[in-house]
């Protein structure tokens, strides 16, 4: 996954390619044609409001957030084309049977996961999300309970507040905590390490 | 004697550059043979339609030639298709004899089902086999030759031409094609455990071959790219620096030259000096991994931070390239690739796409004798299923992650 920077488009003051501008109500839509934006972060009620503005603007990265179980498949599919990236970030609380196979339009789906129950179903949907060819990220999960490198919050900085137990884990920093989960302190991951690792003097765009 | 060169190719158009030069060097010495030389398109194979069928296709081809000796030329692509063809031939052609080279033999496959093997490279074997055919050599003085003696393997010495000047020049014709490919020089002074390169004899063609040779070349031929076939083209700078003046004397500015390259030996002053050229300069260079114990494993050493420098000043010049990972290499796991990806991503600003290759096991190479490293078919060079650092399940998340960054990035 690219590094990106959510922004709430209000705010916005450099438009670089690693902003991804975060929409928060109808009202600030047409903000994406007066600023040019290629790339939003957009609640599915807000697309669904605004859908023929959106696509008449060539979004390029489409970051939707599913907030509602009965969520409209057929406009995702809509605003889907071969030249923009739609990623959305699923709640595993609204996942159903066939959804994964209705969703393989989508080039990237982030299962937010919030409890143990969630987390065994989306581990008995990995192998069949894979065989729709998309590459399974988590979200909400600390990075003790699943491999980091599935884990969202590893490639963009989005961290939250943690237990003191939490403060001597090499996770520490990008991890989310999840109270919901029991969490196991790690102290060695010198792959992990080596990724946080910035280089100086280069563009990063992972 | 009649004899039919089969190779396998996306496409049929390309020069048959190996075939080429064993038939040029051979017919020096026999010049009463008659020697076919025909490549197949490999790109429709798995149609059902009958006509389609590309096994169906050479086989027919063959039957309706009559050769008395078939040669195929087999590759990582191609192996199975020639597995097949041979068996066809076994079964409907039994009075031909069959001889199968290339890159991807497996020299200790006793179950192979052609009559002989060549292992390495073809020219003086396949000279001196039709010598033994011819009935003036024992089978046991044709030079890498393998083949079965009641039932057992037996394997000859390998010999090659040591003086590469006696190969004639095999563009002998005139013509357009999109690509052409040359050699200056054969073998690798590295020995990546991967490569099957890795363990050849370094010889080059002198300059004085190579500047007859060029200008035969674009006297005879019109083409749009052409490459330089040589395993690490800058390993010596200054015959690097001659060749490309020798090129340049011929080249207008469309055309591609395509290299290939070890990126930790550029430098400023040689970056320099390739921006100059009027043609359009493409490099290929492969990292492989960025990581440590991987690059150990693989005993492909390199300073990071050379290649990083090297990098951003490619990235500023008018040199275009491409820089390759590798995924599934052994010591290598998800994590590590993905570190390697974060170099390539992060530095290689010029290229646009995240180029990793899988992990193909292939015969000859030292990992070849690494008993831990499955890959998909026993005998022929194939793709790597498991190491003891990775399963297949990891290996085709790879896949996947790799697939969706290359989306990402052309969105980005």
């Amino acid at each position: 996954m690219l590094y990106k920077k959510e922004v709430d488009i209000k705010s916005l003051k450099n438009n670089d390619k690693t902003v991804l501008a975060k929409l928060n109500s109808i009202d600030e839509v047409p903000l994406i044609s007066q600023n040019k934006i290629r790339k939003i972060s957009i609640d599915l009620k807000i697309l669904k409001n605004s859908y023929e503005h959106i696509k008449k603007n060539n979004i390029k990265y489409i970051r939707l957030l599913i907030n509602n179980k009965e969520y409209d498949l057929e406009l995702i599919k809509n605003i889907k084309s071969k030249n923009n990236f739609i990623e959305i970030i699923l709640p595993m609380k609204y996942y159903y049977e066939s959804l994964i196979y209705e969703l393989k339009f989508v080039d990237r789906i982030i299962f937010e996961i919030d409890t143990e129950k969630e987390l065994n179903l989306f581990k008995n949907i990995e192998k069949d999300i894979i065989l729709n060819e998309i590459f399974p990220y988590t979200k909400n999960i600390p990075m003790c309970i699943i491999k980091p490198e599935q884990c969202f919050e590893l490639f963009c900085n989005n961290s939250n507040k943690k237990p003191k137990s939490c403060e001597k884990c090499i996770y520490y920093q990008r991890c989310h905590y999840n109270k919901n989960f029991e969490i196991q302190p790690i102290k060695k991951d010198k792959d992990y390490e080596r990724f946080i690792n910035k280089d100086e003097d280069i563009i990063h765009r992972i | 004697m009649k004899i039919l060169f089969i190779e396998f190719n996306i496409q049929d158009s390309n020069f048959p550059l190996g075939f080429k030069y064993i038939k040029k060097y051979t017919t020096q010495f026999h010049k009463d043979l008659d020697i076919t030389i025909k490549q197949f398109s490999y790109g429709k194979r798995f149609s059902y339609e009958v006509n389609a069928n590309l096994e169906l296709k050479v086989l027919a081809f063959i039957s309706k030639l009559k050769p008395d000796i078939v040669a195929f030329s087999s590759y990582i692509w191609s192996s199975n298709i020639i597995d097949n063809i041979i068996r066809g031939i076994k079964l409907s052609l039994p009075d031909i004899s069959i001889l199968v080279g290339g890159v991807e033999i497996n020299y200790d496959n006793s179950e192979f089902a052609a009559d002989y093997l060549i292992q390495g490279e073809g020219e003086l074997a396949f000279k001196r086999f039709i010598d033994y055919k011819k009935g003036n050599l024992s089978i046991e003085e044709v030079p890498s030759l393998i083949y079965k003696k009641n039932g057992k393997l037996v394997k000859n010495k390998v010999q090659i031409i040591e003086n590469l000047d006696e190969l004639p020049f095999p563009y002998d014709g005139k013509g357009y094609y999109p690509s052409i490919k040359i050699e200056s020089t054969r073998g690798c002074i590295f020995n990546c455990n991967y490569c099957y390169y890795a363990q050849r004899k370094v010889r080059s063609f002198s300059m004085r071959y190579m500047k007859k040779a060029i200008n035969k070349l674009f006297n005879n031929y019109t083409f749009d790219n052409l490459t330089f076939l040589d395993a690490n083209f800058n390993v010596k700078e200054e015959r690097m620096f001659q060749l490309l003046d020798i090129v340049q004397k011929y080249a207008n500015k469309e055309l591609k030259i395509h290299l290939e390259f070890k990126p930790e030996l550029l430098n400023e002053a040689s970056i320099k000096k390739l921006s100059q050229y009027n043609f359009h300069i493409f490099l290929e260079m492969g990292l492989q991994s960025s990581d440590k114990e991987v690059l150990k494993e693989c005993n492909r050493p390199y300073d990071i931070n050379k290649i990083r420098n090297n990098l951003n000043l490619l990235n500023i010049s008018k040199i275009s390239y491409n820089i390759d990972l590798m995924y599934g290499l052994p010591k290598d796991n998800f994590m590590k690739f993905i570190n390697s990806a974060k170099f390539i991503i992060n530095n290689a600003t010029k290229q646009n796409n995240l180029r990793a290759h899988h992990f193909m096991l292939l015969n000859g190479t030292t990992f070849y004798n690494n008993n831990k490293i499955i890959r998909f078919d026993k005998n022929n060079s194939s793709m790597v299923i498991k190491t003891p650092s990775q399963d297949v399940y990891e290996l085709y998340k790879t896949k996947l992650f790799i697939d969706t960054i290359n989306k990402e990035l052309k969105n980005y």
